[in-house]
């Protein structure tokens, strides 16, 4: 149980040609689900690594507690680490592998062999590898052996765990049942948890709180609705959220907002503001969520203009509409009985009251961050 | 544009390890047609019959009105795009997409002809000079599509081609192989393991598990009406929420009732369950976005706790522990909220599908 | 207390090693070229000379003559190993997989020191009892002793290294053929290739980072091997089989010209650099990028 901080971390890679980490700064609570979010190569395991104690910052500190553990060794630092690529002891079974954490010398006091035996059953169970107790990591799938090594970190009752993509490589319903389950054992344990992932929707469902990360820096730090609600520049704006956040080019006036190739509408209270903020360039972004697009009759009055379905992807229940207007692309997500055919014309508008503003050229959000 | 038939097709490898079990298909000619299902259902294995890259234990596939068993892939002029992309790591781009020419000794001219006019298709020609090893993922791949396509073969393979892109990457590629697929009118067999891929892009689907074929519909089909238990699981995200149930019938009214629910059946399933005399104990499937809830018990409502709750902007998913310990997923508007453990009352809504106990297909598939 | 750096302690027996075995005997070597000091000339007691030695060097034809007679050898030898290693590599490459025994049992001459198999072969080549000598003189091939030949020597020598470090190069090359991906190869079947084309293209492409390997093993091995030629022929008859480490052997361990041996030892080293670096850039180049994704 404790809380963690990374400040002003950073890390190269091949003497200053790769800048892994760009002072980043973060804290995480006791006993919080905290969630790195980022696309590939954007530093999450770098500063999982670091925070592991695996590898050694280039500036800044890490505490965990209260203690400062900059210098400190893994084991010194009382972490238990899932990699996604598993790290399994390969001449050693399934539950040999399971046991090690538990068998180490600083350890040794706490755990009995039977406290070690029951415990294993425990997460073996958890995470469906009871049959696999006796079997060697070679004998396993891909998914079989990403489930060990989250087991290996969960058989410790550490400060933390700190898990990189630990579900990765699991097909999707499998993935699906650990994620409730994971979000499940975290709330009754209490232990401390700092979780990597690519995936948009994981880090949503999971987080009590989460940082996006992009080319090594963050981008922003908030609970799961916060971000989704209010992100803070362009890019966590379309990287949280599928399909991704649709961004016009607009400018705005007291009397309305012109979205360029779209048309018109009317000002709104916010739209107003930000243009006070503004001074003298009236160009703004503006997001707007898939599900915000709304289909009307073609020729319908109130639509803000014409538009062509291009594709039709169905999900299910809701169907994305790739919807051509000009040059314009946009995205839509609609209900599947309600959604048109490939290649019909249809009617749009867009309630302004769901706009997102951003700035044209700092990219940020103009209603977090204004002028 | 060519047609591609399975009949009566089985794959047994050695050690009798049963790959696919009597496989009967029938591929329109321009169709994006996938294969779903898990690893080991025998999609790959029925791919690779089709190449030619395997034999054909049993059954025949025809192309057309030939008949192909025999003959060698070369013969049978189908093009691959594989799922590790499987380039020449030590050519360029150009001569990637050029090596299925060369084989041929076709002329300078006509290679170099074919080649730019796939690397235009694609909208890849500033990579052709470029070796292979610095490309991205998305690029590699495009360059094995441009390898497949040079030929214009009759039939176009594709082996879960974008499952070892970003979920960005994977996004774009849908809709751009689609869009490829059309332009191209090539027919084309698609397969992967993920049901979002196959929905999203194939004009039909055929859904196989364990090297059996489960289903073969439209997206709209397979979501809306699963023949089997299987298909209903897999497709569709959250996945479908299945309990053991028995019928009962009071004052001329069917319910399913097991220890955590007891519902009303519709009259449409009335009528089809008086027509089908003597089911006593069925399998009830319902998807997440078919239930509701609500604070305080309503007419039927089904009584649960919650266990956890997963928000994903759009909607959030709800995880309901019911009586009898069984969890059913619930998705709920995304502001929802509640107290971990609260109790909760479900309300199960149209349609609600009723699968057989020992074969798992819908009992109710037409 | 940082707990970091006591980490640095665990490099240091291997530190100690490096510096004991090859830093210090090569300052060593090299302090002394640049004297005079041999133990066979009373003068000579290792008093300071400049370059004295590399002058003496530069003017040394048998010292020419060695190098001469390393690539005589070293090319046919290298060519050689590398064909039959392929070929071999290529056969066995397919049983292997399932009897891994093969490779230990292959390796048998390679793993035997080059003195054990030196005598072997001075005996087997033995016109008047050696199975192969009795061969080549009945047979009317060769007549004369094939040791002691200006013609056969070199070629001899060719032959019994060829027999130590084939198999050397065949298991470097089978492990490459084992490790080759396999999607290009299903690639190529769809694109429609025929075998032979599938080998030229597919196969000898991925396989030549292996290739390059064995054969740079191979070339720095020529500037080295002594042993094989100090049993057989002592570099001779003559200088025909004197290669450049036996020609420095001779000087430092025969005549005890120290200072001059180690001078030749020198210039040999940074020939071999040399020639390593442009043929390891040229290998590269001639097959564009090197090795698969």
């Amino acid at each position: 149980m404790a809380s963690i901080t990374v400040q002003n971390v950073s890390k190269q890679y091949k003497g200053g040609e790769v800048q892994a980490l760009k002072d980043v700064s973060f804290a995480v609570q006791d006993a919080e689900f905290f969630c790195i979010l980022g696309p590939a190569g954007a530093g999450k395991t770098t500063l999982i690594k670091l925070i592991a104690g695996i590898e050694a910052v280039d500036a800044g500190k890490i505490m965990i507690g209260d203690r400062d553990v900059t210098d400190r060794l893994p084991m010194e630092r009382d972490v238990a680490v899932a990699f996604e690529t598993y790290a399994l002891y390969p001449q050693r079974t399934v539950r040999q592998n399971l046991a090690f954490p538990l068998q180490a010398p600083v350890r040794r006091s706490e755990w009995t062999n039977e406290a070690i035996e029951t415990r294993i059953t425990e997460i073996a169970n958890l995470l469906g590898i009871g049959e696999l107790l006796d079997r060697y990591p070679r004998q396993l799938s891909g998914g079989q052996r990403q489930r060990v090594a989250l087991g290996r970190a969960l058989v410790r009752k550490p400060k933390a765990y700190l898990l990189d993509e630990p579900i990765a490589h699991l097909d999707a319903k499998l993935r699906h049942r650990m994620r409730g389950e994971l979000k499940r054992i975290q709330l009754e344990q209490g232990i401390t948890t700092i979780y990597t992932t690519p995936d948009q929707l994981e880090a949503l469902s999971l987080a009590d709180r989460m940082v996006v990360l992009n080319h090594g820096k963050i981008e922003q730090v908030g609970t799961p609705d916060e971000i989704y609600k209010h992100p803070a520049n362009i890019f966590v704006a379309r990287f949280v959220g599928d399909p991704p956040m649709n961004i016009l080019d607009a400018s705005l006036d007291g009397g309305g907002i012109s979205l360029v190739g779209l048309g018109r509408l009317p000002a709104t209270r916010t739209s107003k503001e930000i243009l006070v903020g503004l001074h003298n360039s009236p160009q703004v972004k503006i997001g707007v969520r898939p599900r915000d697009l709304e289909l009307l009759d073609v020729g319908a009055a109130n639509a803000l203009c014409q538009t062509e379905v291009k594709h039709v992807q169905v999900l299910g229940e809701t169907s994305i509409l790739t919807l051509t207007v000009g040059a314009l692309e946009l995205r839509s997500r609609t209900a599947t009985f309600q959604a048109p055919e490939r290649g019909a014309t249809v009617g749009l508008t867009i309630d302004p009251e769901r706009f997102h503003y951003f700035d044209a050229n700092t990219q940020r959000n103009l209603e977090l961050f204004p002028g | 544009m060519t047609s591609l038939t399975l009949k009566g097709v089985w794959k047994i490898y050695e050690g009798n390890v049963l790959a696919v079990k009597d496989l009967n298909l029938s591929i329109q000619e321009g169709e994006f047609f996938a294969l779903l299902g898990p690893s080991g259902c025998g999609k790959s294995s029925t791919l690779r019959m089709i190449a030619g890259l395997e034999k054909i234990t049993r059954g025949e596939i025809w192309f057309d009105h030939t008949l192909v068993n025999d003959l060698e892939p070369r013969e049978r002029n189908v093009a691959m795009v594989f799922e590790t992309y499987a380039l020449y790591p030590y050519l360029s781009v150009y001569e990637n997409i050029a090596f299925p020419l060369r084989i041929r000794v076709w002329s300078k001219e006509k290679v170099d002809q074919k080649v730019r006019w796939a690397a235009d298709f694609l909208g890849i020609t500033e990579l052709l000079p470029m070796r292979v090893r610095g490309l991205s993922g998305g690029q590699m791949q495009s360059v094995g599509i441009g390898r497949a396509i040079v030929r214009e073969p009759s039939i176009l393979l594709m082996d879960e081609p974008i499952s070892h892109l970003e979920a960005r990457q994977r996004a774009r590629m849908r809709e751009e192989l689609v869009d490829l697929q059309k332009r191209l009118g090539t027919t084309s067999v698609y397969i992967t393991h993920d049901q979002v891929e196959a929905m999203t892009m194939a004009s039909r689907i055929a859904v196989m598990n364990l090297g059996e074929l489960q289903q073969v519909g439209t997206p709209k089909e397979v979501y809306a009406r699963p023949r089997t238990e299987f298909v209903g699981g897999f497709i569709g995200e959250p996945p479908m929420n299945f309990a053991d149930c028995e019928i009962q019938q009071e004052d001329g009214r069917f319910f399913a009732v097991s220890p955590s629910f007891r519902i009303p059946l519709s009259a449409e399933l009335g009528d089809k369950l008086m027509a089908r005399k003597g089911i006593a104990k069925t399998r009830l499937g319902i998807r997440p976005e078919s239930i509701t809830v609500s604070a305080q018990p309503t007419d039927y409502s089904v009584r649960g706790l919650v266990y956890v709750l997963e928000p994903q902007g759009e909607r959030t998913i709800l995880t309901t522990r019911l009586e009898n310990g069984e969890y059913f997923l619930v998705e709920v508007p995304p502001d929802f909220e509640a107290e971990t453990d609260s109790v909760i009352h479900l309300q199960f809504r149209e349609p609600i599908h009723l699968f057989d106990t020992a074969s798992g297909i819908n009992l109710f598939y037409e | 207390m940082s707990s970091r750096r006591y980490i640095w302690w665990w490099a240091a027996p291997a530190a100690i090693l490096f510096l004991v075995i090859i830093l210090i005997p090569f300052i060593t070597a090299l302090t002394y070229s640049f004297r005079a000091l041999s133990f066979t000339d009373s003068t000579a007691a290792g008093q300071y000379i400049g370059v004295e030695n590399y002058r003496k060097l530069v003017f040394d034809d048998d010292f020419y003559n060695s190098f001469k007679v390393t690539f005589l050898y070293m090319l046919p030898a290298v060519s050689l190993q590398g064909i039959l290693g392929l070929s071999i590599a290529l056969l066995i490459s397919n049983v292997v997989r399932r009897a891994r025994v093969l490779i230990p049992i292959m390796l048998l001459p390679t793993l035997l020191t080059p003195v054990v198999i030196g005598l072997v072969g001075t005996l087997t080549l033995n016109p008047d009892f050696g199975v192969i000598g009795q061969l080549l003189n009945r047979s009317g091939l060769i007549k004369e002793a094939v040791l002691g030949s200006g013609t056969w020597a070199l070629p001899a020598i060719i032959a019994v290294d060829t027999y130590q470090w084939t198999p050397f190069v065949a298991v470097i090359l089978t492990a490459g053929l084992l490790a080759l991906p396999k999607e290009p190869y299903e690639a190529a079947q769809v694109d429609g290739a025929s075998r032979i084309q599938t080998f030229f293209r597919v196969t000898m492409p991925l396989l030549w980072p292996y290739f390059v390997v064995a054969v740079l093993i191979r070339v720095i091995d020529a500037f080295r091997i002594f042993d094989i030629i100090w049993v057989m022929t002592r570099g001779g008859p003559g200088t025909v089989t004197e290669t450049v480490a036996v020609y420095a052997y001779r000087h430092t361990f025969r005549y005890w010209d120290i200072g001059y041996g180690s001078a030749l030892i020198m210039v040999i080293f940074v020939f071999i650099s040399i020639l390593v670096e442009y043929l390891y850039k040229a290998l590269q180049r001639w097959q564009g990028a090197s090795g698969s994704a």
